[in-house]
């Protein structure tokens, strides 16, 4: 065997344990005229900055910073492929499936869907070490110049690798939430004009850290670091399991691995507050920080809980097949199972537990002498969120009433209008305070009237501001919700019961023997 | 469920079908594309799924296929259901869809390449079935050959080739020949005959030239407006509408072919006229030198009114009963209606 067969044997039995998307695409892409044309104007551009920029120098080269500003120029050569051509690639090329038929056939081969995202993913990250091979050398350049700084270097171009695999995963996962023509014409638009402001965004950002100095030995920056990294994985993954989800069969479970997925983000963050606020003391978070999150937390939930909470009750022999058959694991998993119910059942134990956490600066002093230290913030952090889990609630269990009434009234009552439905209840909730004025029956908007407590926005802001009138908020949410959740009630609780009910079905004995 | 015309056929339908409808309905909307639809076939079975267009063919066939899901009812394949199973379906089934896309930048061998890895094929054996693939569909010399620029009928072969990769049970083709050229849809029957034959696969075909389909299935399921209007091996079919077109269990169809000599008119005349005055005829059509008629009698009678037309001095050179093609069941079976 020569030298040459024995390196394509090795290459086919390395290949033969690789996804066979990730061989696929990289077949294909490395044949593009796309990737061709990247490529070479990539080391175009970078020999041409290279060249202009040592003419400009001249002598400055050897005794000024100009390490940096090379460095600056090449990883904005190199931002512009990995993280406006490759996420565009990525995108095309799952939208190209269903365009020319392909995915049909993908999707009938015994390539799971997470195989066929991940190897879409994976080609795009072959594809962003090829160009950060190709710009390598250029960056190795600037090591020779003054003003180079290796960690800098390398955290630019690790946060960049992250960054671009990261918007490769959400172009992805768009790619798959359009099936018609025109859906998928106006996704493409909007997925052009999200990577172009993503692409300034990381522009800014590293074009910052380039002109300024990194603080690299400052403890904060290093957990502002780490908290973006883990946010941006937790994304990264949610994506990837909202993409596999689009892709699942229809009477496979599509909607366990994202529910899991958000239940894990927002414990990952809650966790991680709290543990924070143990190790270095109560008070070492500020309480804007504390209400942030807070916000951030309500808003995943209420965009996740409107999805679930609206799903079709139809659950597949294929997905009751899959549960537990013990009782208590029953229980315990029928919140994560499909099901408009056990979404807002899901939904309400997060907000629930949200609303726990909140307030736990206002427990009593023993539990802090007796189990454990409490967190300390402001009240009027506690109240904001205790508000807005009230506003979650009643919003999204408003709109899951009305979705289930519309399913009783019509089979074509889908949980897209479902969730259409309760955006406009929620948006005409927010707008009526203003109709009286609006239409001329009263001479002037009162702006302090309890009757824009239809309005998060006016509510939370009056919290926040620790308004006198806190407590009469709360309470008439608290009163709302209570009305909210016996409209749900009888809903909740059917939703774990029928798990609970579920007959254990066998899987079909193939009378054939296995191939 | 329609029956099987008979149970009588050429397949072993002792063992478990490799495939089967049981009472399968998909509807959309108010619209019921597919309406109670069952049948069953057997290994080394070729059967033909035919119907007018907007019939369910293709509806059933994608259901098959694990790409669309039942309404109600399920579908099996090798004992695995579509609907509980589809991982488990899609190892035993190759789909050959009547259109099917083509990836840019890659040639035959990338593209079966591909799919073999796809369908989890490994090392020798995926290089195995690649080869087998090339040689059973004639493909080797175009191997290299970027698949974009292949002809409209070795693109059905690699599509054939491509269903066939990970060696599947059943083989659900949905017009396959369409827009092939007569010669590339020879060579397409014989390829899909040896499926059949010697690979013992089952294969469910549909197509509108049901003149070809009635030479390469043994049986056929005629569907129509979402039902199954008629099931069962091609000649029971064809026989079955025979017989129901001729009134009375003894009543059959012949055709009489006379010598046409240079008097060839006046003679199918005096058949004529011959023939209408036996007692056991009816219904006379002539055209020169062939007349065909309905007569009423068993094989005895047949072979009396055989020997009587000789005796009587006609220059008989054919006598037979009448076959009915596919077509002919197919024209007689179905409506005509659209949804």
């Amino acid at each position: 065997m020569s030298a040459g067969d024995k390196f394509f044997h090795l290459a086919d039995v390395v290949t033969d344990r690789l996804n066979p998307i990730l061989v696929k695409e990289t077949r294909q892409a490395l044949k593009s005229r796309q990737f061709i044309i990247t490529f070479m104007l990539l080391l175009t551009v970078a020999w041409l900055i290279s060249v202009f920029g040592i003419m400009f120098n001249g002598p400055a080269i050897e005794y000024g910073s100009a390490g940096r500003m090379f460095f600056g120029w090449y990883v904005g050569v190199l931002g512009f492929a990995t993280l406006f051509i490759v996420p565009f690639g990525a995108f095309r090329s799952m939208l190209n499936e269903r365009d020319q038929n392909t995915f049909e056939l993908l999707s009938i081969s015994t390539l799971s869907p997470r195989q066929i995202v991940s190897g879409k993913l994976l080609s795009s990250l072959v594809q962003v070490f090829i160009y950060y091979s190709a710009i390598a050398p250029f960056i190795a350049f600037t090591s020779l110049l003054q003003g180079f700084d290796l960690p800098l270097v390398i955290l630019l171009l690790t946060g960049g690798l992250l960054w671009s695999v990261f918007v490769s995963m959400v172009a992805i996962m768009l790619s798959t939430l359009a099936n018609s023509r025109q859906w998928q014409a106006i996704n493409t638009i909007g997925m052009l004009a999200l990577l172009l402001w993503q692409m300034g965004m990381a522009f800014g950002f590293g074009g910052m850290a380039i002109a300024e100095n990194v603080p690299f030995d400052s403890e904060e920056f290093w957990w502002a670091i780490s908290c973006m990294v883990i946010g941006t994985c937790s994304y990264l993954v949610l994506a990837q399991q909202i993409a596999v989800s689009r892709l699942t069969f229809e009477s496979g479970n599509r909607s366990s691995g994202i529910r899991i997925v958000s239940s894990i983000q927002f414990w990952l963050v809650w966790v991680g507050v709290l543990g924070y606020g143990c190790w270095y003391g109560a008070t070492s978070i500020d309480d804007e920080v504390i209400f942030a999150l807070a916000v951030m937390s309500t808003i995943h939930w209420v965009i996740a809980g409107l999805i679930f909470s609206t799903e079709s009750e139809d659950i597949s022999r294929r997905v009751r097949r899959c549960v537990p058959q013990s009782r208590n694991r029953r229980l315990l998993y029928s919140v994560w199972l499909p099901g408009g119910r056990r979404g807002l059942l899901l939904l309400t134990l997060h907000l629930v537990a949200l609303v726990t956490i909140a307030r736990l600066p206002l427990w009593p002093q023993w539990v802090s002498d007796v189990l454990m230290p409490l967190p300390v913030w402001d009240e009027w952090v506690s109240n904001a969120v205790t508000a807005m889990a009230f506003y979650a609630f009643i919003y999204v269990g408003f709109g899951s009433a009305v979705g289930r009434l519309g399913q009783l009234v019509t089979p074509e009552f889908r949980p897209a209008h479902a969730r259409v439905l309760t955006l406009l209840l929620a948006a005409l909730a927010m707008i009526a305070p203003y109709l009286p004025s609006l239409f001329g029956m009263t001479r002037r908007f009162d702006r302090q009237s309890l009757i824009q407590v239809t309005n998060p926005f006016w509510t939370v802001d009056r919290i926040c501001s620790s308004n006198s009138d806190t407590p009469i908020f709360i309470v008439i949410l608290c009163v709302v919700a209570a009305v909210v959740l016996v409209l749900n009630l009888k809903a909740l609780i059917d939703g774990v019961s029928d798990v609970l009910t579920w007959q254990s079905e066998t899987a079909s004995e193939s009378p054939i023997t296995d191939a | 469920m329609i029956e099987p015309v008979s149970s009588a056929a050429k397949i072993d339908q002792s063992g478990e079908p490799s495939l089967e409808l049981r009472h399968l309905h998909r509807f959309f909307g108010r619209l019921k594309a597919v309406d109670d639809v069952s049948f069953k076939a057997w290994p080394g079975q070729v059967m033909g799924f035919i119907g007018p267009n907007g019939a369910g063919k293709t509806t059933s066939m994608r259901i098959l296929a694990t790409l669309d899901t039942p309404t109600a009812g399920d579908a099996f394949v090798c004992g695995y259901s579509v609907v509980d199973d589809p991982d488990k379906v899609r190892r035993y089934l190759g789909f050959m869809p009547d259109s099917f896309g083509k990836y840019a930048n890659m040639n035959v061998v990338e593209y079966l390449d591909f799919y073999a890895r796809a369908y989890g094929l490994r090392d020798a054996q995926r290089r195995d079935a690649i080869e087998h693939v090339l040689v059973f569909t004639e493909l080797r010399k175009l191997a290299d050959k970027a698949i974009n620029t292949l002809s409209k009928g070795m693109s059905q072969r690699l599509g054939l080739g491509r269903c066939l990769i990970h060696d599947p049970q059943v083989m659900v083709l949905d017009e396959p020949a369409a827009g092939l050229d007569p010669r590339a849809r020879v060579e397409l029957r014989e390829l899909i005959r040896l499926l059949a034959t010697e690979m013992k696969k089952t294969v469910l075909i549909s197509s509108h030239i049901l003149t070809e389909l009635g030479e390469i299935c043994d049986s056929a399921a005629i569907i129509e407006a979402g039902q199954i209007l008629a099931y069962g091996t091609v000649e029971e079919i064809q026989s079955q509408q025979l017989g129901a077109s001729n009134e009375s269990a003894n009543s059959r169809s012949l055709h009489v072919r006379i010598a046409a000599g240079d008097n060839a008119q006046s003679a199918t005349h005096d058949l004529e006229k011959w023939l209408l005055e036996q007692p056991m005829i009816n219904v006379v059509q002539c055209s020169i030198s062939d007349a065909t008629f309905d007569f009423e009698g068993n094989d005895d009678d047949q072979q009396l009114l055989l020997q009587n037309l000789i005796e009587a001095g006609h220059p008989v050179t054919e006598f037979h009963g009448k076959t009915q093609s596919l077509e002919d069941a197919f024209m007689n079976i179905t409506k005509g209606i659209t949804q």
